[in-house]
């Protein structure tokens, strides 16, 4: 299933293998440089960078083992600043701030031709598309979702069904509310109160089912662990209304599983090439090694010291929250060793 | 800056590229939640508003951070949400309700829920309970109870222009001017006084009562409107000067602090007793983004919190820092929260609607990224490499620099390209040559490559006066790596003086791409066409040169192919230059002797020919390559007629003083004059005058008399300048010439002797040319150890220029004898040495221009001789009047602009014979050997 296994926009992996490189269903590449360093680990190293809507791949042409996939989801900030590269010298750089697993990363790409934006432009303006489409991938609760009793579409998306007299089953007495099937998600919002709603995109079901509850025969969405794993009820009156519509969500969940709409949106001014011509070019490997063992390749990207943060407690001192002091520390002790 | 950072305890990005400011954050319990617990509120400039209540769960790796079901509401609105603030502003409940400040619109809302059976079934209302529609564009709002109201809050709305307008709830109170309001400022209600604060335009803190603007009605209290054309001034309480613009406002209303105001400035935050008196000032080395005052912790202090543009959050007790911390981003807002799981979260929200929820970390950030080893090395490879590289070494460690030697590339390139042709059109504007009507241009690509992308070049042309551009600056807003930029620029000669030199500097400064500033510059030498016209040669000349070679004399017409004019199809014996405005400058070329020879009535114009000829004979028999073509100068150097130039530049100089002092002491006459005759004007008895008016006109005169003569002066001593230079190239080159001097040599030659001649009111040209002459003979060029000795003379301007005109005599006297002027060359042998005496000028040049014009007479006609002679000075004249029957027009000086007028062709044939006429036979000269030489060169 596809909510499963997208880790792509959602994960920063370093040293994958060939198939985790290609382009997953509805993935597709932006831009391609053939001359980018990857400043911080591979200092000297000359490698590809591939901007697709999801992440950013960058790969040594040396050796296409080393290499970084950064899903957008994980990037906190992106900025230009100057860095030292062994090939260019004083060169203004790409970083990359990532959060993953709670862990920072850190990523600086140098374009090695001179005087050229692309890759500064190509990366901010994805991110920025990716940032602005969170509705085609996200589960969201009490969004402003429903205006004036109309759907706000997605720019990509369409309205297959509308199914009135949708009871939710979230509350003890239930309320009514109306379902919208589109090609992208399902959304549900309270008649009563159109701030009372919920936006599931196929994305995030993990799957969709008809279920006996204590309110009855309801159909029963689950959703995937990353979105939260909610289990989310509905009943539909007469029951064949009820099968027909589960029916139409499963399939358009299976269709939408085949060809995702990540909904992120681009132009190219200048086409790059196939995908075909991309993927071919990838050294083919024999033989596959999965090597389980964790490779240190991330240690040299870490923005942060990969400790785990203590506790959170009121400090009376400060009258703030501040972190769990060690044993026989005070703050003010802290704080005069270090100004 | 501190080693400690925040610790992120809930975040999320709020809104798809949505902007937010301070005052679109807000934290309340405005669910009214039994437990208290804060929710946080945002309000984004494109109308959306946004409630989450941050519920991270601790996990095995860290907090769980943001999760849908944190969302409590999300409403769109159809206008910008400028300020979003909690408060007491239903007149039902006591419950806190949220207002909305919209640019037009103030609307209250009050947010309720209904607890479902989970999470995600929890449902939240908003419901809007009244609204004012606002008839002036807002700035923002605050609130409070206003004149002592228990229980409620009421809202005060700042309008753009100033205006206040006051909502007791549902109903509109009144609005008021506040007096001097140009720009809103910070504005906030204090409760004890009853009184607004506000920053005004005027960078004063100001104190308004409330009563004061209630009861400051024009129309008595009855139909207030909003829509105020007028009002009554108010007053205010107090006020206080900060010298800034006010960020933000905090009235501290803690149980232990004083009572006080905080005011944060662009560079300083105020603290002020609520009367309007300073408690403390904090003056900040940093820029603030935002304050925040959180608590008061001990007895009589404030806690707060300054977020900074430096990317990251102070927090002082009063005017102490306590703790400091990193952040990630710069905060436009930032408040303190209360949750359920963690009391004393900091809640900072940034433009672009990052929203995060931290703690303070008290680990110190210590964190160096490991070196990474899993990396597969290749071996063979690196050995490889290592080996090379070891090889290269133990190469270069033989010799004894290993030091790179390679220049850093630059980034910029700068070619010159002159053009072999004069413009078709001149380009020249503004000459002041009065002789001319127009002078020639020349046009000079000028190419800039970069080697990158290279912004905001300055690119500058240097041409010396009188030569002159016909623009000075371009800037090139940018160059492309294989765009070359190219530019055109004319030269050409502007001023009426004789040019130094045939150079044009051209400087580009830029950025290099590491950020220092780097300049290229480099020079073009132009033409001697650009400055010189062909013209008819002139038979006598006051001054002569003769240029002895060691090769077979060729004609004049192969030389100078593009500088004939007139003088094509002649036998290229004699050729005639004439400068713009200047002198005619003769070259003869001997038809048997391997002689040159250049005459012209001033010796300094011969400068820019002789060079021209010197170099064009080398050019032609070593064809550009080393051969053993050389030219020599066996004459005696013409000291004393270069003596003359030193000296009217020494005159100018002396006139420059003389003029300045003479100015100064008229200026302080006239200001004495001025003096005397505002104490009479002044005096309330008047007076007469006494002719003081009288005075004071004529001193006016005076001064601008003096002035016109110091601008006539600076003009003359500029051409002197000029004639100086071009003299003391002649001078050294004939030196060179002379002596035969290595490059080396004649490099110390010209830094001593130097033909710069600069303008300075310090230091002129002749008492640092004695300082650089003294020095060589001290020290090179000295023959005893009493030389050695000798004190070199204070470089400040002297009385004559008797020293320095004996040292350069002495100079030349020691060159002549064979000393050099590097250490460790080789004597030369001795020179016989032509130094003439000044007496024996007038009456030599005579004898020996008779003997010369006898040579031409043969070739004019043998009964000329008689007259001739008796003719002598003027010989060559008559020569030239004699010939009228055959045809040539008379003229005494051949001018560009006559010969120009003429046909070429039926003249050609006179033509012709003229010039033959003019030719000496310099073979006849060759005969007399060095006496003769001695005698032909002492009148040059």
């Amino acid at each position: 299933m596809a909510a499963d296994a997208l880790w792509e926009d959602r994960d920063v992996r370093f040293d994958v293998n060939t198939p985790q490189m290609r382009m997953r269903p509805g993935e597709k590449m932006i831009d391609r440089l053939d001359a980018v360093e990857d400043t911080k680990g591979n200092n000297g190293d000359r490698g590809r960078l591939i901007v697709s809507n999801l992440r950013i791949i960058w790969h040594s042409l040396a050796i296409p083992r080393a290499n970084l996939s950064i899903g957008f989801n994980c990037i906190i900030n992106l900025s230009t600043r100057t860095a030292q590269s062994k090939l260019r010298g004083t060169v203004e750089a790409l970083y990359v701030l990532c959060k993953c697993n709670n862990t920072r990363f850190e990523f600086i790409f140098t374009n090695l031709i001179p005087g050229s934006p692309r890759l500064f432009t190509s990366v901010i303006s994805v991110h920025r598309a990716y940032e602005t489409s969170k509705l085609y991938r996200d589960l969201k609760l009490r969004g402003a979702l429903v205006q004036n009793k109309q759907l706000r579409l997605l720019p990509q998306e369409q309205v297959y069904d509308k199914v009135n007299g949708v009871w939710n089953l979230s509350s003890d007495q239930g309320n009514l509310g109306t379902f919208y099937i589109t090609n992208v998600r399902l959304v549900w919002h309270a008649n009563i109160n159109e701030s009372f709603n919920v936006s599931i995109p196929y994305l995030q079901m993990k799957n969709v089912k008809i279920r006996d509850s204590k309110f009855g025969v309801a159909l029963v969405v689950e959703t995937s662990a990353m979105s939260g794993g909610y289990v989310l009820g509905f009943r539909i009156d007469p029951s064949e209304k009820l099968q027909t519509t589960a029916k139409e969500i499963q399939n358009l969940h299976r269709v939408y599983s085949a060809c995702p709409i990540f909904g992120v949106e681009f132009e190219t001014e200048d086409k790059p090439r196939s995908m075909e011509e991309l993927t071919t070019e990838a050294v083919q490997d024999d033989v596959e090694i999965h090597n389980d063992a964790q490779t240190d390749a991330f240690a040299a990207y870490f923005a942060d010291s990969n400790k785990e943060d203590r506790e959170p407690v009121f400090s009376e001192e400060l009258g703030l929250a501040v972190e769990k002091l060690k044993d026989g520390f005070t703050l003010a002790g802290l704080w005069e060793v270090m100004a | 800056m501190s080693l400690f950072k925040t610790r992120e305890w809930w975040s999320t990005s709020v809104g798809e590229a949505e902007e937010f400011d301070n005052g679109c954050l807000c934290v309340a319990n405005i669910d009214n939640e039994s437990s208290g617990s804060d929710k946080v509120i945002l309000g984004s400039y494109q109308g959306i508003l946004r409630v989450y209540n941050p519920r991270p769960q601790k996990t095995e790796s860290g907090w769980s951070g943001y999760s849908p079901e944190d969302v409590v509401l999300e409403q769109a609105f159809q206008q910008p949400i400028l300020q979003v603030e909690a408060g007491k502003f239903s007149s039902g409940s006591e419950n806190l309700v949220l207002a909305i400040l919209h640019p037009r619109k103030l609307s209250v809302y009050s947010i309720s829920a209904i607890a479902g059976s989970v999470a995600h079934g929890s449902q939240y209302k908003c419901e809007g309970l009244y609204e004012h529609n606002l008839q002036r564009t807002v700035h923002k709002f605050c609130y409070g109870p206003f004149g002592g109201v228990k229980g409620k809050d009421f809202i005060c709305v700042q309008s753009m222009d100033g205006t206040i307008s006051i909502f007791e709830q549902e109903s509109f109170a009144f609005s008021r001017f506040l007096p001097g309001a140009l720009l809103p400022g910070p504005i906030k209600y204090v409760p004890r006084l009853d009184s607004f604060v506000t920053v005004s335009s005027a960078w004063r803190v100001e104190c308004y009562k409330y009563q004061v603007l209630a009861v400051a009605s024009d129309s008595g209290g009855k139909d207030e409107t909003q829509n105020i054309r007028s009002g009554k001034r108010v007053t205010f309480d107090w006020s206080f000067d900060i010298g800034e613009q006010g960020m933000d406002i905090a009235v501290i209303a803690f149980p232990q602090a004083p009572a006080s105001i905080l005011i944060l400035g662009e560079r300083s935050i105020c603290c002020l007793t609520e009367t309007g008196k300073l408690r403390y000032m904090k003056k900040l080395g940093y820029d603030p983004s935002c304050l925040l005052p959180y608590a008061s912790l001990s007895e009589g202090t404030i806690n707060y919190i300054v977020a900074t543009h430096t990317n990251s959050l102070l927090i002082y007790q009063d005017v102490t820092l306590k703790w400091a911390a990193k952040t990630e981003f710069t905060p436009v807002q930032c408040q303190v929260a209360n949750f359920k799981e963690l009391n004393g979260v900091i809640v900072m929200l940034n433009d672009t609607g990052r929203l995060e929820c931290v703690y303070l970390g008290t680990d110190p950030a210590i964190f160096v990224p490991p070196h990474v080893e899993s990396r597969e090395l290749n071996y063979a490879k690196m050995d490889a490499e290592m080996a090379q590289l070891q090889k290269r070494i133990k190469e270069k460690g033989q010799k004894a620099v290993i030091a790179p030697n390679r220049k850093p590339e630059e980034d910029l390139q700068v070619n010159i390209h002159v053009s072999p042709n004069l413009d078709e059109m001149s380009m020249a504007t503004g000459v002041e040559i009065p002789e001319e009507d127009s002078v020639p241009s020349i046009q000079l690509r000028i190419q800039v490559k970069a080697r990158m992308l290279i912004d905001n070049i300055k690119l500058e042309v240097h041409a010396p006066w009188p030569l002159a551009t016909n623009r000075s600056d371009y800037s090139i807003p940018s160059v492309e790596p294989n765009t070359p930029a190219e530019l055109f620029v004319s030269i050409f000669q502007r001023g009426n003086s004789l040019p130094a030199h045939l150079y044009v500097q051209i400087s580009a400064s830029y950025q290099s791409a590491t950020g220092g500033s780097r300049i290229t510059t480099l020079r073009a030498a132009l033409p001697a066409k650009l400055v010189i016209q062909p013209v008819l040669p002139v038979k006598s000349a006051l001054h002569k040169l003769t240029i002895d070679t060691n090769k077979p004399p060729i004609s004049l017409n192969d030389i100078f192919p593009d500088m004939l004019g007139e003088n094509a199809g002649g036998q290229g014996a004699a050729l005639g230059f004439q400068f713009f405005g200047g002198p005619v400058v003769t070259v003869l070329a001997s038809k048997t002797s391997q002689r040159y020879r250049l005459q012209c009535d001033r010796l300094e114009a011969m400068w820019i020919p002789l060079k021209e000829l010197v170099s064009r004979l080398n050019q032609h028999f070593n064809r550009g390559k080393y051969g053993d073509f050389r030219a020599s100068f066996d004459g005696s150097l013409p000291l004393q007629e270069y003596y003359e130039l030193v000296d009217s530049h020494f005159e100018c100089r002396l006139g420059a003083t003389k003029c300045s002092e003479m100015l100064a002491q008229r200026a302080s006459q006239f200001r004495v004059i001025e003096r005397r005759l505002l104490t009479r004007f002044k005096d309330k008895t008047p007076t007469p005058l006494q002719n003081l008016d009288t005075l004071l006109e004529g001193t006016f005169r005076q001064i601008l008399a003096l002035g016109d003569a110091v601008e006539q002066n600076q003009m003359a001593e500029a051409v002197a300048a000029n004639n100086l230079s071009c003299g003391t190239y002649l001078l050294n080159f004939l030196i060179r010439l002379w002596t035969d001097m290595t490059d080396e040599e004649f490099k110390v030659l010209e830094n001593a002797v130097s033909p710069v001649v600069s303008e300075s009111a310090e230091q002129g040209w002749q008492e640092m040319t004695d300082a650089a002459v003294t020095h060589l003979l001290r020290t090179v060029l000295a023959k005893s150890a009493k030389d050695a000795a000798v004190n070199p003379s204070p470089l400040s301007i002297p009385s004559d220029t008797g020293k320095v005109k004996k040292h350069i005599a002495l100079l030349c006297d020691r060159l002549g004898k064979g000393a050099r002027l590097m250490d460790g060359l080789a004597e030369k042998k001795e020179r016989t040495i032509k130094l003439p005496t000044p007496k024996t000028i007038s009456e030599e040049a005579d004898t020996e221009l008779s003997e010369e014009s006898n040579a031409v007479d043969n070739v004019i006609s043998p009964n000329f001789r008689s007259e001739k002679s008796r003719k002598k000075k003027r010989g060559v004249v008559r020569a030239v009047e004699e010939l009228a029957p055959l045809g040539l027009p008379m003229m005494d000086k051949p001018t560009a602009d006559k010969s120009r007028r003429r046909g070429l062709g039926e003249l050609s044939e006179a033509k012709n014979q003229k010039i033959r006429s003019m030719v000496p036979d310099l073979d006849d000269m060759s005969g007399g050997g060095d006496e003769e030489n001695h005698i032909a060169n002492g009148d040059s």
